[in-house]
């Protein structure tokens, strides 16, 4: 048996991973070679060593310190209940921290959106791909439709939730900046769904879909190179995006209610 | 509540089962940064941020997975973002202080003075090896789990494993001659 091979093997009798027979051939080639001798028992003594180091213990109790935090997380995006399981997502902070306020605003916003009957994107971060592909007929009527029922859930939701902070006659402006405030390609835009029921969060690379709760039902990474664009509520329950890869432009439909995803037929 | 209880309450929403899964984990979390990084601020630091992170991320934790496997995993790569962060500051005087191998030691002695000694030299293992090492060794883990930590081939484990400890006994031998460095 080569040493070689015999070294191996007394790594893997550190581990407890020799069978009988090899731990039999590894002893007869130990009596008979110095050299592998002296290995074998350094790395016996190395593994005495290592296993005993000392195990440390953390001096305060972490989880207590970062109660707080987790504490002021949760509240970013409703509490920890049952119906709630968590997700959050520390990149997205800026966005939650004015969604609270603003949720209702997003509602008067795309009904202000919708009576302008100005496209969605307009108001998003894709003003930019939005030029490129304009909206089809088919999507300016469902659009119509789904704000239509927009002025009815504002005339509902305005009413208790008095704290939006602009006149929604401001409505174009406001409808921009303070759902983005910062403009950057990476902050999260938000839109809520005609009903009120989910929000699609998204920018070029991400896309996910809550409940009103703030349960995710859908996320969606864009994989490398690849950017999504147009993104918009088709109706209650379908949300379509343009995925653009190296300016191969395919547009799906995601279905919020079972997730699954199929490609728009593109006329 | 055993750990599966736990884990499956987390799940329906519990989030007493979770932070109680956090309290499981804290330790463990820990000594792995505080091995990764040789020192207690930053294995406090990114502990809070790993477990910050475990509650956060726990809707993506699948059952498939240990979740002790899977907590390492999140301490590890934050542990790798930091000490390459460190690394470009340490300098070269202070590399080779720390890797001067002493050159006499009382034989009562040997023990303890070789365990810190080993330490140090592990600090000094390529990061790859070094995170082999302290799964081995600190959370006494498999090479299954191992390489379920690290996202490893369980081949790759043992070569890194392997080779770590050949280093590591190279060091040993220049202590046996005397320390080579000294």
């Amino acid at each position: 048996m080569r040493c070689e091979e015999v070294n191996e093997l007394i790594q893997r009798s550190l581990d407890e991973d020799l069978n009988e027979t090899d731990t039999q051939m590894v002893q007869t080639h130990l009596k008979e070679c110095e050299a592998c001798s002296g290995f074998y028992h350094r790395l016996q003594f190395l593994q005495t060593s290592l296993e005993s180091i000392p195990k440390v213990n953390p001096p305060i109790s972490i989880v207590d310190s970062i109660l707080p935090e987790l504490a002021r997380i949760d509240q970013e995006l409703g509490s920890f209940t049952k119906a709630n399981p968590i997700k959050r997502n520390l990149f997205r902070k800026k966005w939650i921290a004015s969604f609270g306020a603003t949720a209702a605003g997003i509602i008067l916003i795309l009904s202000y959106i919708g009576y302008q009957n100005a496209g969605l994107r307009e108001s998003a971060d894709f003003a930019e791909n939005a030029a490129v592909y304009s909206l089809s007929a088919n999507e300016e009527k469902v659009m119509d439709s789904a704000t239509t029922s927009d002025s009815r859930s504002l005339q509902k939701s305005a009413e208790p939730v008095p704290k939006v902070e602009s006149n929604p006659n401001e409505g174009a402006m406001f409808g921009i900046t303070s759902v983005s405030p910062s403009q950057n390609p990476k902050e999260m835009m938000s839109v809520a769904s005609a009903d009120g029921e989910y929000t699609v969060v998204y920018n070029k690379m991400q896309i996910e879909i809550y409940t009103k709760d703030g349960n995710l039902v859908v996320s969606i990474t864009a994989h490398t190179g690849q950017q999504f664009s147009d993104i918009f509520w088709k109706d209650y329950k379908h949300v379509q995006y343009s995925s653009n890869v190296e300016g191969k432009l395919e547009k799906w439909t995601i279905d919020v209610t079972t997730g699954e995803q199929t490609p728009t037929t593109i006329e | 509540m055993n750990e599966a209880d736990l884990i499956r309450a987390a799940q329906e929403g519990d989030r007493d089962a979770l932070i109680q899964l956090l309290r499981e984990i804290e330790t463990p979390v820990y000594r792995t940064a505080y091995y990764l990084l040789g020192n207690e601020q930053d294995a406090l630091d990114i502990t809070q941020e790993a477990l910050i992170r475990i509650y956060t991320r726990f809707h993506t934790f699948k059952e498939q997975a240990q979740f002790k496997t899977w907590a390492q995993r999140i301490v590890t790569n934050l542990c790798i973002d930091r000490f390459r962060q460190k690394k470009e500051t340490v300098s070269i005087e202070e590399h080779e202080r720390l890797l001067k191998a002493k050159t006499s030691v009382e034989d009562e002695v040997v023990i303890s003075g070789i365990v810190e000694d080993i330490q140090e030299a592990i600090n000094q293992l390529p990061d790859h090896f070094r995170t082999v090492v302290v799964m081995r060794y600190i959370q006494e883990f498999s090479y299954n789990e191992i390489a379920e930590s690290l996202n490893l081939p369980i081949n790759t484990v043992k070569s890194h494993l392997f080779r770590a400890r050949k280093i590591l006994q190279g060091f040993l031998r220049e202590y046996e001659e005397g320390g080579v460095r000294g």
